[in-house]
């Protein structure tokens, strides 16, 4: 059912997912948070993942290490990290694969330091379950990171309720550079974190990731700061991929109705307009219906939109897009009722 | 939504777990036995001298009898409710006083709080044994009553703990903010905003504090300080232990009481463990 | 230590002697505001029962008309009362005149400290880490089928705990002594026989304390426990590619334990008083005996000077794990 799978399925791709859905048991069923998602990375590609709350993009963090826990289960696909499958893997094989090959820079960093260890045991703990170094090694190699992020080696002394937001998240960046992955995930790394502070965090992280060559998946609901940050562009929906591709194609022509959107939402500081939103909620994961789950909030909706699920496909060059308006149209029609209409007789 | 309704929404969200239903029927249980049984057994059988001692259980004495010529089935259904009443009583008081200051401390602060505090803390470090014990050795006529005021005068400290450390974060939250900007009076805001919310916790420290109360009761009887004329489990046990009977291997003297008062304690514990999941949802999705 | 630190420990230092002086006046009121002189209600009930033939009543009484001037006002015992705990002058036992509280007090003590110590230690740890591991999704289903075995545990009050071990160590298995801190028949000499002679002693008790308290410290720490798993550090520390252990351990345990430490603080009370019940039941050499032959023998001033030590010990205990805590949680610290 999934025929293509990535955008470039190339040799030097280091990252690529494939069909991976992930439900969470409720006491109304199963609710697909994550479903049939695919795509691919290669070293050093910057690919930003946004959707709304509800669209999956946490669950796909957590999913992306096998870190998924009840009522969360992974129930199918595959996650290949340099041809290996993570999802396969042996328990010893896939700790060693954590934050050596694939690293988490998690959400809320102020409460992912554990509170009464010291920082740099944290970071000395992560490195040893890897690698064996002296202690002056290690110290040498802490102090070394805590520079790298821009926070000074005194500071490793120090307990997480003594750090600030920014601090805290500096920190967990520097744990997950540690050994050098080849992929980081970084989950909404700045969403707690004031715009001064959010822009220090986000330029570290292009440094670090520039000096490692990683690829990195950057999660979040903010487009204006996805969009500074990555090259390729990833919009989720209701647990799926709608569109997937280069970020100046993105954003000057998006081809998905939700992506135009959002966009379209984003303040910008030389215009004088009315802030536009996208109305309607999130759906449900629980039972969805037939068709196209954006459907009911979508203003080019027409039946076909409502019987059939569409499938990614492409859509202009290196962009792929999950919509019934292509690849009849090619691009974005400008009135969405003359669509409807055409589309209705 | 009707009360029919509610419940099967507890059961269905699983807040209503089967720890609390086993929990409560175990007590159920037992206040049944106490209600009923005496219809079953003569009363007479309780006194000294009334059958033949030392008898192992048989199909004329069903839990055998005691050195002392007691039927122990007797005993036991006239010993259970006795000994309910007094956790009960003292429950009751213990609760009733700890609600009282707990909220006294917590809604008016500053010097009554601290006082209140101060108090129920020196309280807390004495141990309760030794004053229960320096009281009931001093009281000339020993009744159950008066055991389980003795108990009650030291089981209010940890529920004013609790509700007051409930009282002041409540007072912090904006619908009890909104009341007072609304011009509700003090006493006014203690009873409509602040009082349905403590209702778990008083649930559970009734609990709580009628588990500890039936301890410290059965604690001192087992002494030989509680009311000897009277029939409860404790004495029955202390009884046991005058006689040596556990030296002599009369098992079915002091063998039935202890399962009894196990079955009480567990019929308490899996109610407050059960009560905690259905009052805070947040557990019950284990 | 910082600046903040010795003021936390001095506040708390200060809470304790303001608790221990509540508690102690409260020791001393309490058989005051019953009806009937103490002093002539003991003796009276002394020569009631006619037990203590040896007790030249006159003596003792005249005794302690002088020394506590029970004829004086209240206000003046109380003064009297404080200035004789200052001179540790606890006064005198009544059954076992000359004798004094203190050297009775003081030949109990190591008894009770040394069951009550070993047994918490025993329970807490065994319980905690039990609980623990209850708590974590890996262990394995033996382990879990103990809940069950440890809630009932939990329901039975120990002392009763320890009439069926006696009954089944040492009536039908007859294995163990039922009684006695020691073998009555021996000289007590520091050497492997008695040292032997008093852990054989010492086991039922100290098994009946720890079974009984096992339960409540494994049930407490699976709940802290589950709450600790559901949090972010947890799963930032299998991000990290660390072991089961480790994460179990330094990240789980390691925060749960701090509101353990609090439960025990407060839970300290109850093992002591059914510590003190066990020690009745086996006919242990402590405090607990000690207390209940005075209640027996209305041994007034014996009972009042155990009051006191159990006072004053439980503060300490409560002082020592306030003093532990900031060690334990670095928030706690500044």
């Amino acid at each position: 059912m999934m025929a293509e799978t990535t955008q470039q399925t190339a040799a030097d791709a280091v990252l690529v997912v494939e069909g991976l859905n992930v439900h969470y048991d409720t006491t109304s069923g199963p609710a697909k948070a994550v479903s049939d998602v695919s795509f691919s990375l290669r070293p050093g590609e910057r690919l930003g993942l946004i959707g709304e709350s509800g669209s999956g993009k946490t669950t796909m963090a957590t999913a992306l290490m096998r870190l998924t826990r009840a009522p969360g289960r992974i129930v199918g696909g595959s996650i290949m990290l340099d041809g290996r499958d993570i999802l396969k893997m042996s328990i010893k094989e896939l700790r060693a694969t954590r934050l050596r090959d694939i690293a988490l820079i998690p959400q809320g960093a102020m409460s992912s330091l554990n509170p009464v260890m010291r920082l740099e045991d944290q970071i000395i703990d992560a490195i040893a379950a890897h690698v064996q170094l002296s202690r002056e090694a290690m110290a040498a190699r802490v102090a070394e990171l805590l520079a790298r992020v821009g926070l000074d080696p005194a500071v490793g002394r120090r307990y997480p309720h003594e750090l600030s937001g920014g601090m805290k998240q500096r920190a967990a960046m520097a744990i997950a550079t540690s050994l050098s992955p080849k992929v980081i995930v970084a989950d909404e790394p700045t969403s707690a974190l004031d715009v001064v502070v959010q822009r220090q965090v986000m330029q570290t992280l292009g440094k670090l990731q520039g000096g490692l060559g990683a690829a990195v998946v950057l999660i979040g609901h903010d487009m204006g700061l996805i969009a500074q940050f990555a090259n390729t562009v990833g919009v989720m929906y209701a647990g799926k991929i709608v569109e997937i591709g280069p970020v100046k194609q993105m954003i000057e022509a998006p081809r998905h109705p939700y992506t135009k959107l959002l966009v379209d939402s984003l303040p910008g500081i030389d215009q004088k307009r009315a802030l536009t939103g996208i109305p309607g909620l999130p759906p449900r994961l629980v039972d969805m219906p037939e068709g196209c789950s954006f459907s009911p909030r979508c203003p080019y909706a027409f039946d076909r939109c409502l019987r059939e699920t569409p499938l990614l496909q492409p859509a202009g060059p290196a962009q792929r897009v999950a919509c019934h308006l292509y690849p009849d149209h090619a691009a974005l029609p400008a009135r969405p009722a003359a669509v409807r209409q055409e589309h209705a007789s | 939504m009707s009360a029919f309704a509610k419940l099967r929404r507890g059961l269905v969200e699983r807040r209503i777990s089967g720890t609390l239903i086993l929990g409560l029927s175990i007590l159920l249980l037992i206040v049944l036995i106490s209600i009923i049984g005496p219809l079953f057994v003569d009363a007479h059988n309780a006194t000294v001298g009334a059958v033949t001692p030392r008898r192992p259980p048989s199909a004329q004495y069903y839990l055998g009898t005691d050195s002392q010529g007691r039927d122990m089935l007797t005993l036991l259904i006239y010993g259970t409710p006795n000994t309910l009443k007094m956790g009960l009583i003292a429950g009751f008081i213990g609760v009733g006083l700890g609600l009282v200051f707990g909220l006294l401390a917590g809604n008016f602060g500053g010097i009554v709080d601290a006082v209140i505090r101060i108090v129920a803390d020196a309280l807390l470090t004495v141990p309760a044994i030794a004053i229960l014990v320096i009281i009931a050795g001093n009281v000339d006529r020993m009744t159950t009553n008066v055991m389980a005021l003795v108990v009650a005068s030291l089981s209010w400290m940890f529920t004013t703990r609790t509700i007051r450390a409930q009282v002041l974060t409540i007072r912090e939250r904006s619908y009890v903010e909104v009341a007072r900007v609304n011009g509700e009076g003090a006493l006014e805001i203690l009873f409509r905003e602040i009082m349905p919310n403590l209702l778990p916790f008083i649930v559970a420290s009734f609990v709580g504090t009628v588990g500890s109360a039936i301890l410290a009761v059965i604690g001192l009887e087992a002494l030989g300080l509680g009311a000897l004329e009277e029939t409860t489990l404790g004495n029955t046990i202390y009884w046991s232990q005058q006689s040596a009977a556990v030296l002599r291997g009369y098992w079915w003297w002091w063998g039935p009481p202890i399962v009894v008062i196990a079955l009480i304690f567990l019929g308490l514990f899996l109610t407050s463990v059960g009560f905690d999941r259905f009052a805070n949802p947040k557990l019950s999705r284990r | 230590m910082s600046r903040e630190l010795v003021s936390y420990f001095a506040k708390r230092f200060g809470q304790l002697l303001l608790i221990v002086f509540i508690a102690v006046s409260v020791n001393f009121l309490i058989p005051r505001l019953l009806p009937g002189d103490p002093v002539q209600t003991a003796i009276a009930k002394l020569q009631a029962s006619g037990a203590q033939q040896s007790v030249d009543v006159q003596a003792v009484t005249n005794a302690y008309r002088a020394k506590y001037g029970l004829d004086q006002p209240m206000l003046a015992q109380y003064v009297n009362y404080w200035r004789d705990l200052f001179r540790l002058d606890l006064g005198v036992s009544f059954a076992n005149f000359p004798e004094t509280v203190t050297t009775k007090l003081l030949n109990a003590l190591p008894w009770s400290l040394g069951l009550l110590a070993v047994a918490t230690l025993v329970a807490f740890s065994v319980g905690s880490i039990l609980g623990a591991l209850l708590a974590w999704p890996g262990t394995g289903r033996g382990i879990r089928a103990l809940v069950p075995g440890l809630m009932v545990l939990t329901a039975v009050p120990f002392y009763l705990l320890a009439i069926i071990l006696i009954y089944l160590f040492a009536v039908i298995w007859k294995i163990l002594p039922p009684a006695g801190g020691m073998d009555t028949t021996r000289i007590a000499r520091l050497d492997i026989g008695t040292v032997l002679d008093v852990l054989r002693h010492a086991l039922l008790p100290l098994l009946a304390i720890i079974l009984g308290n096992v339960g409540f410290w494994a049930l407490g720490m699976r709940s802290q426990m589950v709450s600790v798993l559901g949090e972010d550090y947890i799963t930032f520390a299998e991000a990290k590619g660390l072991s089961a252990w480790r994460v179990f351990f330094w990240y789980g345990m390691r925060n749960a334990m701090l509101s353990q430490v609090t439960a025990l603080a407060l839970a300290m009370g109850s093992v002591l008083s059914g510590a003190v019940l066990v020690e009745v039941i086996f006919n242990y050499p402590g405090l607990g005996s000690l207390l209940y032959v005075a209640i027996r023998g209305q041994d007034y001033f014996v009972i009042q000077g155990v009051v006191l030590m159990l006072i004053v010990a439980l503060a300490g205990l409560l002082f020592i794990v306030d003093l532990i805590y900031p060690l334990l949680d670095p928030r706690i610290r500044r």
